[in-house]
């Protein structure tokens, strides 16, 4: 008995092999046609298409950058009407403004400036020519008769 | 047609119908090869078709430091033991532990046709930890030479002459076992 089991795998029987396949004969044969179905990639037909596809991808990326870099400047307010041209026209407008107003201010200011009371005073015939050439008899009549009061 | 007419042939450049007869010369010896290690057909399926994929990709580096035949073997057993491995992680189970779920695969496995003794041996052989199994199935059943298995699991002749007197003790004695009761 002891033998008998010490020699158990020498039974040639048992070299055997126990299973079978499921799929049958058949099954080499589907099993190599899916291995080829996964490793063998379709041959691609070169048609005028496939040669232009990358240079319109990239075309109509710079077109998707242009317009989404377009929309988030208008968004923020980056961008407005404000062209050169109308830029410059305001600002020539407003320096042609300042300029006269700055040049009036000047004349104002050195007039005043220029004009001294003590030294600069009128003389009593001068007011007297002036009023007899502008104003009438009557109203320098008028004018005495105040005078007078 | 020799592994080396094969590898000519690829390198002349009919690289498909080169690896068209490299399936045809090896599909059966590396199914069961895997079939043996895993013990479910499907599962089998799957890893001898990631295993001729793989192949396929490697071929044009295949540099012939080893034998066709044993380099095929490798990338199949790799790729059954990378697949038991994952198995065992997923089902949170130590490699020995796997072991009872392939015992109670093969119980269950409608293909099997062998007797009660076959099917002992085969419970008996499912308790080996993996490289002992691979060890114990090369040479019990496809009595491939250690010089061949060595080159395959890159273990010394030495080495693998222990581990497969080892794995014949442990059938041996699980067969007995099973065989009494």
């Amino acid at each position: 008995m002891e033998d008998k089991f010490n020699n158990i795998l020498d039974n040639p029987e048992l070299k055997k092999n126990p299973f079978s396949i499921p799929d049958g004969d058949g099954y080499f044969v589907k099993m190599e046609d899916d291995v080829r179905s996964k490793i063998i990639v379709p041959e691609r037909h070169h048609t005028l298409l496939t040669y232009l596809k990358p240079a319109l991808g990239l075309i109509c990326s710079f077109g998707l950058i242009y317009g989404v870099a377009y929309g988030v400047l208008s968004m923020t307010g980056s961008l407005s009407d404000e062209t050169p041209e109308s830029i410059e026209i305001i600002e020539n407008g407003y320096l042609s403004s300042s300029f006269i107003d700055h040049f009036n201010e000047d004349m104002e200011m050195s007039r005043m400036e220029g004009f001294n009371h003590d030294t600069d005073s009128i003389a009593e015939e001068d007011i007297v020519s002036f009023l007899t050439s502008e104003l009438t008899p009557a109203e320098l009549s008028l004018i005495y008769a105040d005078v007078l009061k | 047609m020799e592994d080396s007419e094969i590898l000519e042939l690829y390198r002349s450049g009919e690289e498909q119908q080169a690896f068209n007869l490299i399936m045809r010369k090896y599909n059966e010896r590396l199914y069961w090869h895997i079939r043996k290690l895993v013990c479910d057909h499907d599962d089998t399926n799957d890893l001898l078709q990631n295993t001729f994929i793989k192949v396929w990709r490697s071929l044009g580096s295949f540099r012939e430091d080893s034998r066709l035949y044993t380099w095929l073997y490798r990338i199949a057993t790799n790729e059954a033991l990378t697949f038991l491995k994952k198995k065992s992680l997923k089902a949170n189970l130590s490699l020995s532990d796997y072991s009872k779920v392939l015992e109670n695969k093969i119980e269950t496995d409608s293909s099997f046709n062998g007797d009660y003794l076959q099917l002992a041996l085969q419970k008996s052989i499912a308790k080996l930890p993996p490289k002992q199994k691979l060890v114990f199935n090369m040479r019990y059943f496809d009595e491939m030479k250690y010089e061949d298995i060595s080159e395959i699991l890159n273990i010394s002749v030495g080495a693998l002459k222990a581990s497969y007197h080892h794995a014949y003790n442990k059938v041996q004695e699980s067969l007995k076992q099973l065989v009494e009761v």
